[in-house]
């Protein structure tokens, strides 16, 4: 066949089958569509009630516009029904796309969560990398929570998280996340939101095994979590030096190694090692003797020790991996880990941790 | 055919009414000469022929013939003997003075024309920041002068053609002969052999003669009026050509990366030049691109968007008429109208036209709800990143790329978008100038000369680049 021909075929060809590939049927303008920036479920009553935070696209542009989200939410006995409410009672196309935050209400989460995780799988156009929160608060208040520098109260739940995650205060959790955590049969932590005295905020965490939730973690227990789950964990601690004083310290996570093995009587062995940098600031001309220094050591990590065997002692008694153990397990046996009773083996798992602190900076020192 | 009977031979050329003849008698014989008078330098005709002859005559006493005349009495210096009448015809209409004497079967050609000529200015098509300033000019002559002034080489060669039925104009092929491809200089000579037209009267026109493709969308051919760029390329083994009484020289082959560099990258900081060719590239894509990947995105793909971005566009596009396609075309078609006849109207009424036209399609367009301000910023620096490349020809052809894209992705969205630009890329590959591949060094890959082509320039390279194949492959001696 001759160039010119082979060029044109090839044309042909492509035309052809980008016809049934993506054809004109696909084309929605943005602006004829309902942006949902936030998406929710909670328990009203024996009801399900599902809705969400819809872009006010009209009011946008208008400087002064105070309503820039408007509300949409549907109730019915079912999560299928309410989301068929739901898709009715929209005047526009609902756009999944645009989706910022995740909400589950408590109660719902309680009862599990299966069903709205099988129905996000299904819509057209979602995210992957959408944060998804529990809420004890009702959902339909997050979402109508009126942010400062923020669109709608979703985009502010979102906007604390990933602001505390940048800082490597807390862990996020991401739709895919929970994904691959039920496709694995292991559990999760999902950020738990409050409003409290008109204020936004993060109330620890929601632990589910498998779909259903089981225990509450609170903020300042988060941290054995934090320290587990993130690349460089930091946290404030007061450390008390007798004849000192009191000092505000921080702890910067520089090194963290997990070796999830199972050991020679086929129980799990986990071993977990840290070795952290403190940050404090010592006011006055007198610095901290060697000795002090040392008595600052052991007694941030005596402290960060005992958080993170607290956070994989309640894994094991809850019997539930959310503290991603399986991934250190399937990195060497991944094979292997799809024969073993996982729940069983977290239930019975040997604990073995280590937190060493290595470089300690005064800040007061010039 | 021979001169049989110069009377009659005069008569017959003077039939043209513009032809002049003056017949100078005396009693040793009679001589007559034959010229267009706007064509000539009559003080010349006056100075070198005339009176030098009525002197001989003077204080001579004997007949004089043509062989006699060019050695002893005409004293201009471009003049040659002819016996042929058909030539002599051609040569009077092309601005020569003929001479011939009573009963001779030989004349004198004498050249004495007379050009209106334009001394050398900035070039209009080609601006350069360092660069020279001095352009070709309508006048053959003086664009051989600007290239023997920058080019002293013995190895220049200087070939000339007459091409066009009636116009006979002159076509200068220059090239240097131990530099320039042997296949380049033969494949041209013979595709100027073939022209038969009846006239060519501008450069730019040749290039459907030369082309390899004669509906190729993208240029084939450089179209340069800078003297020092056409001497460059020559001494990167290329060949100029030059038509008497066009200002633009052809420079072939010319490929599609070339277009995108400026004489300025060689002059400029090697890092800035390195910047402003990426720049290009990316403009280039940009503008061919952007508001296609706009309407696919807003009308296919909206979750490919941020959230914000989304929520920002689908603000913009409340309370627009058109549909995303529409409303691209129409800005699209209504730039170009704008372009268009910016292009075609006098400069002091352009510029006037040009803020009303801003104001009009920019202000007023998006206060009375036409347009999004979203796609009006996106066709707008469509418009000015195509005007980034360094030759108007490719600009054209990239604005035509454009609306074949945006059709495609008004159909398939992204994936038209896709296929469109996996299609130009085919295109681009298979495409040729004077048998070179248009998108070498890229394809064919040549790694030395692809990395070179954008991160060095020629002034810090030794050897010319391997795909144009020239005869002398060492540009310069390697320092030590």
């Amino acid at each position: 066949m001759k160039r010119k021909n082979k060029v044109v075929c090839l044309s042909l060809c492509i035309a052809f089958f980008s016809c049934f590939l993506c054809s004109c049927t696909g084309y929605t303008e943005i602006e004829n569509m309902d942006i949902l920036t936030s998406h929710f479920v909670y328990k009203n009553g024996d009801k399900i009630q599902l809705g969400g935070g819809i872009a006010n696209v009209r009011s946008l542009s208008d400087s002064m516009a105070d309503k820039p989200v408007s509300y949409i939410s549907a109730q019915a006995d079912s999560l299928y029904e309410a989301s068929k409410k739901l898709a009715l009672s929209a005047d526009h196309k609902l756009f999944y796309g645009g989706i910022r935050a995740l909400v589950i209400g408590n109660e719902y989460a309680d009862s599990g969560v299966g069903e709205f995780l099988d129905y996000l799988n299904t819509l057209p156009d979602h995210r992957a990398n959408v944060s998804v929160f529990t809420s004890s608060a009702p959902a339909r208040d997050i979402v109508e929570y009126k942010a400062v520098n923020d669109f709608s109260g979703g985009f502010a739940a979102e906007s604390i998280v990933s602001t505390l995650q940048s800082q490597n205060a807390m862990i996020n959790c991401s739709l895919s996340k929970i994904l691959e955590a039920k496709l694995q049969g292991v559990g999760f932590a999902l950020p738990d939101i409050e409003i409290a005295d008109g204020v936004m905020g993060v109330n620890g965490y929601s632990v589910f095994d498998g779909e259903k939730k089981i225990f509450h973690i609170d903020a300042l227990s988060g941290a054995g979590l934090n320290y587990i789950l993130s690349k460089k964990a930091r946290e404030g601690y007061m450390a008390v030096v007798p004849d000192v004083g009191e000092f505000e310290v921080y702890c910067e996570m520089v090194k963290k190694d997990i070796d999830v093995f199972e050991g020679a009587d086929g129980r799990l062995c986990t071993d977990i090692s840290f070795v952290f940098d403190i940050v404090m600031s010592v006011p006055g001309d007198e610095y901290l003797t060697h000795e002090q220094t040392q008595q600052i050591k052991r007694n941030v990590s005596d402290i960060i020790n005992k958080q993170i065997n607290d956070i994989l002692n309640i894994a094991k008694e809850q019997g539930c991996d959310f503290l991603e153990l399986y991934k250190a397990y399937q990195t060497k046996k991944r094979a292997r880990f799809y024969k073993l009773d996982w729940k069983k083996m977290i239930s019975e798992m040997n604990i073995s941790t280590n937190v060493s602190i290595d470089k300690v900076k005064n800040k007061a020192l010039r | 055919m021979a001169i049989t009977d110069v009377k009659k031979l005069c008569d017959d050329i003077q039939k043209n009414n513009n032809v002049k003849k003056r017949v100078l008698k005396s009693e040793n014989g009679e001589v007559y000469i034959i010229y267009v008078k706007q064509l000539c330098d009559i003080n010349l005709l006056s100075e070198h022929i005339i009176r030098p002859i009525q002197h001989y005559w003077q204080k001579n006493d004997n007949k004089i013939n043509a062989e006699f005349a060019l050695g002893s009495i005409i004293t201009a210096d471009d003049c040659t003997l002819t016996d042929d009448e058909d030539k002599i015809r051609e040569k009077v209409l092309s601005g020569m003075v003929v001479v011939l004497f009573l009963g001779d079967t030989t004349a004198i050609e004498v050249n004495l024309k007379k050009v209106e000529k334009k001394s050398p200015d900035a070039s209009e098509i080609n601006y350069s920041i360092w660069g020279g300033k001095d352009s070709f000019t309508e006048n053959l002559d003086s664009n051989l002068s600007l290239i023997r002034y920058r080019i002293k080489d013995p190895s220049l060669k200087l070939d000339m053609y007459t091409v066009g039925r009636r116009t006979k104009t002159m076509l200068l092929m220059a090239y240097i002969g131990d530099v320039a491809n042997e296949e380049y200089v033969n494949t041209i000579k013979k595709r100027i052999e073939k022209i038969d037209i009846d006239g060519i009267l501008e450069s730019a026109k040749l290039q459907w003669f030369l082309n390899d493709k004669k509906l190729a969308l993208f240029p084939q051919a450089g179209l340069e009026q800078r003297s020092d760029i056409a001497c460059s390329a020559m001494l990167e083994g290329k060949i100029v050509l030059l038509l008497d009484g066009s200002g633009i020289a052809l420079i072939l082959p010319k490929l599609l990366i070339e277009f995108l560099w400026s004489d300025d990258d060689e002059c400029d900081n090697i890092y800035f030049g390195i910047f402003s060719k990426l720049l290009r590239i990316l403009s280039v894509f940009l503008s061919a691109t952007i508001t296609s990947f706009y309407m696919a995105l807003t009308g296919f793909h909206a979750g490919a968007l941020p959230t914000v971005y989304s929520m920002m566009i689908a603000s913009g596009r409340a309370g627009v008429p058109f549909s995303v396609v529409t409303e691209v075309i129409l800005i699209e078609v209504l730039i170009e109208i704008l372009r268009e006849s910016l292009l075609r109207v006098p400069r002091s009424i352009g510029s006037a036209m040009g803020i009303v036209g801003g104001i009009v399609i920019g202000q007023a367009a998006v206060e009375a709800g036409i347009f999004s301000p979203v796609v009006l910023v996106l066709a707008a620096l469509s418009l000015m990143s195509s005007y980034i490349v360094p030759d108007y020809n490719l600009t054209n052809a990239v604005r035509m790329i454009k609306f074949v894209l945006i059709f495609l992705t008004a159909f398939f969205g992204l994936f038209g978008l896709v296929c469109g630009l996996f299609l130009l890329a085919l295109m681009l590959i298979s495409d040729t100038s004077l048998k070179t591949p248009y998108f070498a060094p890229y394809a064919p890959f040549s790694a030395i000369d692809a990395i070179k082509g954008i991160f060095t320039n020629k002034y810090l390279s030794v050897k010319r680049p391997d795909f144009l194949k020239t005869k002398n492959k060492i540009r310069q001696k390697k320092q030590e």
